[in-house]
């Protein structure tokens, strides 16, 4: 009954397996050689490989790329090592170790909706956040019948990517969740409301409660992303993670060729995607210019 | 003694919720910030969340580490929590009954029935159903115990369609991991509680009633989940009772550790109907207990442990007895016979998750110990026939596997093995090795080989069962897999998926019984071999437009060819293979077709629609079944009727069968005709 194992053969395979394992590791492990450009980013998220292989079209250079918790605690050293001049720090965690690195090393960052204060020079970066201007540019040229935005967010949010002294703005404050959508639920008098990227505010419940309320009382949605879109917001700018790749890349090309990047503000991505959803506008009687149309990357539906 | 459970579930709920009403204010992250950091900035994650949907960023089940779908090689599809409300699911066969490439063996389905999943052509042997990557197959015949998961506490479900061999062991038809529900607020984040209360009413006096709540106190984050279901039946009186807990907790210690603590109980009791024309009436009672403790460690630079122990005790006790009493096998309730199993495992696993460059890898050992004990007990009138016994046996496995995901640009190639043994059948080696390459944007091209193998059941090896002569030799049955397919959003209304699949399996387990037995001759017994080959061919379509008119149009189908060699066998039981039967080609086709309304405002509507025509031998012996093609049309609607800042009531209504189409491969056990059913459903 059974069989007998051939002892020998069991342990052959299982020295295989662990080699197999250290080989693929070992064999694609970053290049023997030191590179100028290292990037700190979780590489496990789709968006973080866009970025990078936006950096990478830009600097037509190896990139050495680590995960934050490969370098957590360590990135002084790693980057001793890898004789890098720049660091590319991707999300808050990469940044975190980033900025802790003597200033004589440049730290470029992104993937935070908006710029952390940092007291660091040597130190400049983009955002995913966009700024309400973007919007206003686009309402002021292809939908000025919209006279009254809403913006319900945090202060630090809105201190990044509100726009001061707008006659279009009317903005309200929320701390909490439940603010948010007590204030969203007072407003009656809007041609619309702006969503501002504030991860404290826009749980999955308020969302909901948000559509909600657009649709109830016709106000529409100026969302985020292209999902909010798909969702039934009525347009959004994003931003597009290899395009911001691409300018990461640039600033980091420009500190290589000696450029100092001091203490240059961080800045949104130059570019963004729009996505317009023509069911919502056509539902709030709200006429998208065709123009504005074939501007849009995408057109839900 | 449930209705007292769930009554002080209850209480306990609302306690904890006004414990974490007088919590601290929801913490504004992280104490001082070095370097000026602004104390009001999130997590990455929950920032990308806002941008992109939770599968676009990660997935688990294709290599056991975390990375976004785009780099999965395998045929995976994932159905989330959402979806699975929208679609009034009961049991997680109704879930799965909604994904192209999964069928559900319409054997004794009513409300809550137990019938069994196969994945493109596979037997429902094949199919490893996991819990939070505990394995929930019955030892002793290798089923998946779907019945037992409560559809209320999942968060999601990750398939892996194919062998996933390298990744999970015996797993030759693939995998159906369910993700529970998270602890939310775990680390201090000081959340509200939030939770769901639900209750419908439908014909049959069916009722599903369930309490879910979800909070945080201090470090630790908790999930409870509590349900009763109950029916009289739809159709032949086929009653059915499931009642459940579930609860989770976890805890950020702050120190670069998380722990998970989870345990559930489910005990469902269903009569699967009576049989007039087999003079039967089955019934089943069966239990599930399990506790699992997590670890995930962060050691060293790019290097994580994860650890999980676990612990399951599954009882499945069937019991036929007489109908009516003209067959002779006695009077009216007497005992025909009866097939109680009581199984335990204990197992750990660990692995390593390294992340250097461009590598993702995973090196992972198990170690897993069973203990089977049943008894086949007979009947009076069958005693004579085949005696009543008891039967244990154990069973020790281990397993070493690794596989790494190279993700270079946008290519993602994920090499994998594993080595798996045990103590009865001995060892399998699982290689496998996939490609996604995202070919251009929102378009990902996708292939695997794999080798993948499922464990001859305990049954069938040692222990034996109604006059099933066990046979030790058995070998797993294998399998040669090759899939490859594209997906796109391109298109600039609909996303698309289309793909195919070539499975050659070898040493199919065949039972050979005698066909005819009777009260008084000398009876045969049922024997197991392995013997022939299997090939399972088809294309899977899949395709869902965007909402035009807040209408979605969703629709999947799958073909499958398969193919049996013709095979020698003992058909005389006289010790030698001198019978010669032809093989056989069958072809299965089923699909899905779905479309939804939902103006975002109050109403969501959805109407479903299940074809299938099966035309194979799924149930493992020779002889095909088939039936014309019929069209199951489910009709579910949803109308939000008050909400607050923190609370929505919704009113629910679901039409079944609503043209009382038949889809039964059987005839004494018939799916019920058009039934309807509805509720309240209050979230906070």
């Amino acid at each position: 009954m059974g069989r007998h194992e051939n002892g020998f053969w069991l342990m052959k395979t299982i020295f295989c397996i662990v080699v197999f394992f250290w080989v693929f590791l070992l064999g694609f492990d970053r290049p023997g050689y030191a590179g100028e450009v290292i990037l700190i980013g979780d590489n496990r998220l789709q968006p973080v490989n866009d970025v990078i292989i936006g950096v990478k079209q830009k600097l037509n250079m190896p990139v050495n790329t680590f995960a934050p918790s490969e370098v957590k605690g360590q990135l002084a050293s790693v980057v001793a090592g890898e004789k890098a001049r720049v660091v590319i720090a991707l999300g808050r965690e990469a940044i975190e170790e980033a900025i802790q690195l003597p200033e004589s090393i440049a730290v470029v960052f992104d993937l935070v909706i908006i710029p952390p204060t940092i007291h660091r020079g040597n130190t400049t970066g983009t955002y995913m956040g966009t700024p309400v201007n973007e919007y206003l540019r686009v309402i002021g040229r292809y939908l000025p019948s919209m006279r009254t935005v809403s913006v319900v967010s945090g202060r630090e949010v809105m201190k990044v990517l509100g726009e001061a002294g707008s006659a279009r703005i009317v903005a309200y404050d929320a701390e909490t969740p439940i603010d948010f959508i007590n204030k969203v639920q007072q407003l009656n008098s809007s041609d619309a409301l702006l969503l501002l990227p504030d991860a404290s505010l826009l749980t999955a419940s308020a969302i909901e409660q948000t559509y909600l309320f657009s649709f109830r009382k016709n106000i529409p949605l100026l969302g985020i992303s292209e999902k909010h879109v798909r969702q039934g917001a009525l347009f959004a700018l994003v931003f597009d993670a290899r395009e911001v790749g691409r300018q990461l890349g640039e600033q980091t090309a420009n500190v290589l060729a000696g450029k100092a990047v001091g203490k240059s503000q961080p800045a949104p991505c130059r570019a963004f995607d729009l996505y317009v959803n023509t069911d919502t506008a056509r539902r709030m009687g709200i006429t998208i210019p065709d123009e504005m149309l074939r501007l849009a990357k995408m057109v839900y539906p | 003694m449930l209705k007292k459970s769930c009554l002080l579930a209850l209480v306990a709920a609302c306690w904890l919720n006004q414990m974490t009403a007088q919590a601290a204010e929801p913490d504004k992250a992280g104490g001082s910030a070095p370097f000026g950091w602004d104390s009001s900035l999130k997590a990455s994650d929950e920032e990308l969340l806002l941008f992109w949907e939770e599968k676009q960023l990660i997935v688990e089940s294709a290599t056991r580490s975390d990375k976004p779908i785009a780099q999965v090689a395998e045929n995976m599809s994932v159905i989330s929590a959402k979806e699975i409300e929208d679609m009034n699911a009961h049991t997680l066969q109704d879930v799965l009954l909604r994904v192209t490439g999964v069928y559900i063996d319409p054997y004794h389905t009513d409300w809550g029935h137990y019938g069994s999943a196969f994945i493109q052509g596979s037997k429902i042997t094949h199919v490893s159903l996991l819990l939070d990557g505990v394995p929930l197959n019955l030892l002793s015949g290798n089923t998946p115990f779907l019945w037992s998961v409560p559809v209320q506490i999942i968060d999601r479900i990750e398939i892996i369609k194919g062998p996933a061999s390298a990744a999970w062991g015996s797993a030759l038809g693939g995998v159906v991991n369910v993700i529970t529900k998270t602890a939310a607020g775990a680390g201090g984040r000081g959340m509200m509680p939030s939770g769901v209360v639900s209750a419908s009413y439908g014909e049959g006096e069916s009722t599903d009633d369930n309490v879910q709540m979800n909070g945080s106190l201090g470090r630790w984050g908790y999930y409870v989940s509590a349900g009763r279901q109950d029916t009289e039946g739809l159709a032949d009186d086929r009653a059915y009772n499931n009642n459940n807990v579930f609860a989770k907790a976890s805890l950020a210690t702050g120190a670069g550790l998380n722990l998970g603590l989870s345990m559930g109980y489910t005990d469902l009791d269903l009569n699967y109907g009576e049989m007039p024309t087999l003079d039967m009436l089955p019934t089943n009672d069966s239990r599930l207990f399990f506790v699992r403790g997590s670890g995930d460690l962060n050691l060293s630079q790019g290097l994580d442990l994860r650890m999980q122990v676990y612990h399951t005790q599954m009882n499945f006790y069937n019991k036929t007895m007489v109908l009516d009493g003209w067959s002779g096998y006695g009077a009216p309730g007497d005992l025909i016979s009866g097939y109680d199993v009581f199984e335990k495992s204990t197992g750990l696993d660990g692995r390593l998750l390294l992340k250097r460059g461009v590598a993702n890898a995973v090196l992972g050992v198990e170690v897993v110990r069973s203990d089977l004990d049943q008894a086949v007990t007979a009947g009076e009138v069958l005693a004579p026939l085949f005696p009543s016994y008891t039967g244990q046996s154990d069973l020790d496995r281990q397993a070493i596997y690794a596989n790494d995901t190279l993700t270079l640009g946008t290519v993602s190639v994920t090499p994998g093995l594993r080595l798996d043994h045990d103590d009865i059948t001995g060892s399998f080696v699982s290689p496998s090795l996939g490609l996604a390459h995202t070919i251009a944007e929102r378009t990902v091209w996708r292939t695997t080989v794999a080798r993948g193998f499922t464990r001859p059941s305990l049954s069938d090896l040692e222990s034996g069962g109604i006059r099933l002569q066990p046979n030790p030799d058995l070998k797993p049955e294998k399998v040669w897999s090759f899939q490859t397919g594209v997906e796109s959003g391109l298109p600039r209304y609909v996303w698309l998926k289309a793909g195919v699949f070539m499975h050659r399996q070898e040493d199919e387990i065949v039972y050979y019984s005698n066909p005819v037995w009777n009260i008084g001759e000398p009876h045969s017994e049922t024997l197991v071999k392995n013997m022939g080959q299997v090939s399972r061919q088809g294309i899977e379509l899949e395709a869902e437009s965007l909402p035009v008119h807040n209408l979605t149009l969703k629709a999947g189908y799958v073909f499958t060819r398969m193919r049996t060699d013709g095979r020698w066998s003992d058909a005389d039981y006289d010790g030698v293979d001198d019978t010669f039967t032809e093989g056989g080609v069958f072809s299965n086709w089923e699909g899905n077709f779905g479309l939804k309304y939902d103006d975002r405002n109050s109403l969501m509507a959805q109407l479903l629609c299940h074809f299938a025509r099966y035309d194979s031998n799924i149930s493992g012996d020779d002889q095909p079944k088939g039936y014309d093609p019929s069209y199951i049309w489910d009709l579910h609607v949803r109308k939000l009727l008050y909400a607050t800042e923190r609370t929505r009531t919704e009113l629910f209504f679901s039409g079944h069968n609503l043209f009382d189409g038949t889809q039964s491969n059987w005839d004494v056990s018939k799916n019920p005709g058009r039934w309807i059913e509805g509720g309240l459903r209050f979230k906070f």
